[in-house]
C-alpha cells in the first residue's frame, strides 16, 4: 500500500475490515463505499427497517471526525435524528477520538436507535431543518439527553 | 537559390559568444566553438535535435556531469543562447576561477596513489577509480569474509585530498581519517573494521536467533536491535561497538505490568555480568530468560482491525518505518501509539506541554499519558 497517506491507509484498512467482517446489522454498499447500510436490530422499535448512513472523511481523518448523516428515503424517526438526516451524537463532534472508527460509530448509532422508547422527531426539528448548515459538524450541538 | 543567411538568433549568439559558430552538417545543425568563462576557454559543442539541444559538457567539467544532467530537462525547446547561458552559469558557479590550473598536480597524485594502492593491498575485493577522478569505490573483505564497501572522495578544493564519503560502520564521519595519502585513509578504515569484528559477530547472532522488529533492513551502522519478546513487549538493546564488555543499554517497551519484572531481573542479575563471556548469552542471563523467544507463529489476528502493538490512531504498526513507541502506562490498558500520531492528536486538543513532552489522556483508558514532542 505504498504511496497512500497514513489517513488513506487507515481508511483502506477500515473498509477492508468492514467488507470482510461487518458488525451484525451493518453492511457496506459495494458500489458507493462511503455508505453503510444499517438494519434495525431485532426486538426494537426499528425492527425490520433499513437505513442508509453516509460517511464523509476529510483529509485530516482520523484527527478530525467523519461527517455522518442518514441519507436515502428512510430516515429513522428518533429524538436525536433530524428529518434531514443529521444526528445529534456527541462522539461525532466534541467527543470524537481517533481511536474510534467507522465500525464503532455504526455500533453507537445502532445502540442509540435500539434504546429508543418512542418514535418521535426532536422537538426543534422543523426549526433546525430550516436553518441548519448542510454540514452537521457546523452545528453547535447541545447534548441534553443521555438516556437515549 | 540557396543563400546562406544569418538569422537573428545567430547574431544574438555571436554578439555574446563570439567564438561559437553554427555549422550545418548533413542537415543537422551543430554549434561549435568555445566560450570564455573567467578567462578560461572551454570547448563547447551543441547539437540541435527535434527534442531540443544536446550539449556536450567540456571535458574539464566532468565532475559537474550530474548537476548538468539535472539541469538538462529545462534546456529543451529553448533558444541556443539560453542553452549556452545555462552552461556558463553552471561552470561559473561550480568552478572557482583559478582552481583548474592547479588540478593537474592533484590528478597526478590521485593516479599515482591509486596505482600504488591497488598493488599492495590483499584484503581488497575490488577497487575502481571513476573516470573523472572524482572518487574511488573500494570493496574489502574482513576476517569473517564480510564485505564492506566504501567510497573515497577526491577533494579538489584545497582540503586534504582523500576523504571517505560513503560507508557503513557505526562510527561518525569525523572519526574517519582525511589525508593526502590514500593508504592512510584506507588503513585507518580497515583498522576500525578489524576492531569491530566482535561487534559484527554479536549483531549477526541477534539477527540469526531473534525476531528483530527494528531496524527491518539492518546495516552495519545500526548498533541497536529491537527484539520481540512477547505480544506487546519488546526490548531495544543498544551496543557500544567499541566497548563490547560494557553493559549494553537495554530498554523495554510494553505496558508496565510486563516490563517491571524484566527491569527487576536486570537489577538482580547485574552483578553477575561477566564481560569475558559471550555477550549474547550474558544479555540473556541479565534479563532472566532461558532463551530468546522465537518468532511468533502467524497469529490468527490477521483480520482484526487493530492488532495488539499497532498504533491506535493510524491503525498500523509502521509509520515512516517507525514502530509505535508510546505505550499507555496504565495496567491493563497498554495501548500503543506512534509519537507523531499521538502528538498530532494531543496538540489538536491544546494539551499541556512540559519541557520536551506533551501531556494528555490515553484515547483508550483516559488516564494521563505523556508523549515526547517529535523534533
Amino acid at each position: 500500500m505504498a504511496g497512500l497517506s497514513p489517513s488513506e491507509r487507515r481508511l483502506q484498512k477500515e473498509l477492508m475490515s468492514l467488507v470482510k467482517e461487518p458488525p451484525p446489522g451493518v453492511s457496506v454498499d459495494p458500489d458507493i463505499a462511503e455508505r453503510n447500510l444499517l438494519q434495525g436490530a431485532a426486538g426494537t422499535l426499528y425492527e425490520g427497517e433499513r437505513f442508509q448512513l453516509q460517511f464523509k472523511f476529510s483529509n485530516k481523518y482520523p484527527f478530525d471526525s467523519p461527517e455522518v448523516t442518514f441519507v436515502g428515503q428512510n430516515i429513522p424517526i428518533h429524538p436525536h435524528v433530524y428529518s434531514n438526516g443529521h444526528i445529534c451524537l456527541s462522539i461525532l463532534t466534541d467527543d470524537w477520538s481517533p481511536a474510534l472508527s467507522v465500525q464503532s460509530v455504526c455500533l453507537s448509532i445502532m445502540s442509540m436507535l435500539s434504546s429508543c422508547k418512542e418514535k418521535q422527531r426532536p422537538p426543534d426539528n422543523a426549526f433546525y431543518v430550516k436553518t441548519c448548515n448542510k454540514n452537521p459538524k457546523k452545528t453547535k450541538w447541545w447534548y441534553h439527553d443521555d438516556s437515549v | 537559390m540557396d543563400i546562406d543567411v544569418m538569422d537573428n538568433e545567430e547574431i544574438t549568439m555571436l554578439l555574446k559568444y563570439p567564438m561559437m559558430r553554427k555549422i550545418v552538417k548533413n542537415g543537422v545543425v551543430h554549434y561549435q566553438g568555445a566560450i570564455d568563462i573567467n578567462e578560461i576557454i572551454y570547448k563547447v559543442s551543441v547539437i540541435e535535435t527535434d527534442k531540443g539541444y544536446i550539449v556536450e559538457l567540456p571535458t574539464e567539467c566532468g565532475h559537474l556531469h550530474d548537476d548538468f544532467v539535472a539541469l538538462q530537462p529545462t534546456l529543451h525547446l529553448r533558444r541556443i543562447i539560453s542553452c549556452l547561458d545555462a552552461l556558463k552559469n553552471l561552470i561559473e558557479k561550480n568552478v572557482p576561477s583559478n582552481a583548474l590550473a592547479n588540478n593537474c598536480d592533484i590528478y597526478i597524485q590521485v593516479l599515482f596513489e591509486y596505482s600504488e594502492f591497488t598493488k599492495f593491498h590483499v584484503s581488497l575485493k575490488s577497487c575502481y577509480l571513476h573516470h573523472d577522478l572524482s572518487k574511488i569505490t573500494v570493496k574489502m573483505l574482513d576476517e569473517q569474509n564480510k564485505e564492506h564497501c566504501l567510497v573515497i572522495k577526491v577533494n579538489y578544493d584545497g582540503r586534504e585530498i582523500f576523504e571517505i564519503s560513503d560507508y557503513d560502520l557505526p562510527v561518525e564521519k569525523e572519526e574517519l581519517k582525511v589525508s593526502s595519502s590514500l593508504r592512510v585513509v584506507y588503513d585507518h578504515f580497515a583498522g576500525i573494521v578489524n576492531e569491530l569484528q566482535p561487534y559484527f559477530r554479536l549483531m549477526d547472532e541477534f539477527d540469526r536467533n531473534c525476531y528483530i522488529l527494528d531496524p527491518v533492513d539492518h546495516k552495519n551502522r545500526h548498533n541497536y536491535r529491537r527484539v520481540w519478546l512477547d505480544d506487546n513487549l519488546s526490548m531495544i538493546i543498544t551496543i557500544n561497538p567499541f566497548r563490547m564488555c560494557q553493559l549494553p543499554e537495554i530498554k523495554f517497551l510494553g505496558p508496565d505490568r510486563l516490563t517491571e519484572s524484566y527491569y527487576s531481573n536486570i537489577n538482580r542479575n547485574i552483578l553477575e555480568w561477566n564481560a569475558n563471556e559471550d555477550v549474547f548469552m550474558e544479555i540473556l542471563k541479565l534479563i532472566g530468560l532461558e532463551e530468546y523467544p522465537l518468532k511468533p507463529q502467524i497469529t490468527i489476528q490477521e483480520d482484526v482491525l487493530v492488532k495488539s502493538g499497532d498504533c491506535c490512531i493510524c491503525f498500523s504498526s509502521r509509520l515512516n518505518n517507525k514502530l509505535p513507541e508510546v505505550i499507555c502506562k496504565h495496567p491493563f490498558c497498554g495501548n500503543s501509539y506512534h509519537v507523531e500520531c499521538l502528538y498530532e492528536w494531543l496538540i489538536s486538543l491544546n494539551a499541556r506541554k512540559v519541557f520536551t513532552t506533551i501531556i494528555g489522556q490515553c484515547l483508550n483508558c483516559e488516564k494521563n499519558i505523556s508523549c515526547p514532542i517529535p523534533s
